[in-house]
């Protein structure tokens, strides 16, 4: 593994112009929220409940793509072996495995009120997001128990990998096959003021998960650092 | 007498007029009461709240006559779509609090976790910088630049390993 000097990581784990994000964040979600709570009209058939479809749908969104953008990382980990690869995938499947934990959190939730159910064994896009969840765990899991660094490298990207299949699965799940209970995609039947709203939240949500990555990163560079000088 | 006359006809035109429109109200009801259930079920579900309660003026209109109780029933089915919407509302809105509740507590625990975590790998690090040079066997003071000094790895110096 092609370390990165006590420099570099120093430079890194400095704080820099991306920290604006973080003051994005903090002006754009309340407001987000506001607007997600008092701008578009209810929907007759679900009641207030379905203004948790401007949380649920964008953090579901980040919790899929996050593990491809580790992937990314992890395939480029695989081609040059430069450590940074591999503590960016890191960061990226710690913040998907916080905004799946809030999937995971809100949909059962949603669920109860509209379905009479927390859940459904049954359903193709509850099952795939499970099994997602559950790969994020095994990836942290597979990290843990591997001793040398360059080792767990090589195992986090690999998990990784399999990790973004099992995200393109479950975003095909809803596309692909008909799922049972869980509503089929709305982005084309959406009315004006909902898809209004909806993009605000994704653009809203997006921001907290730049903003997270970023933090999370910062954290990966600095433990990396830590360990670095316990060497000397 | 001719402001009277104008006024009497202008009273029986809008009369008129209004009876007219009633009546055409009322056939669009005796045309939803003539549906089947499920086609009935459709037309309803695709009605606005203020459509939806004029056709149910209408339908209690024609059928007071043959049924002059059902008032007692429409108000005993108000009623109860009221509480049962009340309970329905409420469920509903304590979801979605408890959906950004907890959304919101999951993500600031996160921050909490990462932000703390940070200070106190910053403080390590700051305390390793500060830490005076641990003397060598040779008497000299021991750096960590150069390496022909003994490292402080070689001191054994214990630390807590991290695993990510």
């Amino acid at each position: 593994m092609k370390g990165l000097s006590q420099s570099d990581l120093a430079r890194m784990a400095r704080s820099s112009v991306l920290d604006f994000l973080f003051v994005a964040f903090g002006f754009a979600l309340p407001l987000v929220s506001w607007i997600a709570l008092s701008y578009p009209p209810t929907i007759i058939s679900q009641g207030q409940a379905h203004r948790i479809f401007y949380i649920h749908v964008p953090i579901a969104w980040v919790a899929l793509y996050a593990p491809l953008l580790s992937a990314v990382s992890g395939i480029l980990y695989l081609r040059t072996r430069e450590q940074r690869f591999d503590l960016w995938s890191l960061a990226s499947n710690r913040i998907s495995l916080l905004f799946a934990a809030a999937v995971v959190i809100s949909g059962p939730l949603w669920a109860s009120t509209e379905w009479g159910t927390y859940w459904n064994w049954k359903d193709s896009r509850l099952m795939s997001f499970f099994i997602l969840l559950l790969s994020l765990v095994g990836y942290f899991y597979a990290r843990s128990s591997t001793e040398r660094p360059d080792r767990k490298a090589v195992v986090g990207a690999v998990m990784s990998i399999l990790t973004s299949i099992s995200a393109v699965l479950t975003w095909l799940a809803i596309r692909v096959v008909t799922p049972d209970t869980h509503p089929e995609s709305v982005m084309g039947t959406m009315a004006p003021p909902i898809r209004i709203t909806f993009w605000i939240s994704v653009l809203g949500y997006h921001f907290l998960f730049l903003a997270f990555l970023r933090l999370a990163i910062r954290r990966e560079y600095l433990t990396a650092l830590f360990e670095k000088t316990r060497e000397y | 007498m001719r402001i009277l006359t104008i006024s009497l006809l202008l009273l029986f035109t809008s009369v008129h007029l209004s009876a007219q429109s009633r009546e055409e109200a009322l056939s669009e009801a005796r045309a939803f009461l003539k549906k089947d259930r499920a086609a009935a079920t459709e037309y309803a579900s695709h009605l606005s709240g203020e459509q939806a309660r004029a056709l149910a003026d209408q339908i209690l209109f024609i059928s007071r006559p043959g049924h002059p109780q059902i008032d007692h029933l429409n108000y005993l089915l108000s009623h109860l779509a009221q509480i049962s919407a009340n309970e329905t509302g409420q469920k509903r809105l304590n979801n979605l609090l408890l959906v950004i509740v907890l959304t919101l507590v999951l993500f600031s625990c996160f921050l909490a976790f990462v932000l703390l975590d940070q200070r106190k790998i910053i403080r390590a690090l700051n305390a390793s910088m500060e830490r005076p040079p641990i003397p060598s066997s040779t008497g000299q003071l021991a750096t960590r630049d150069t390496g022909s000094t003994p490292s402080r790895k070689s001191t054994s110096r214990k630390g807590t390993r991290r695993k990510s």
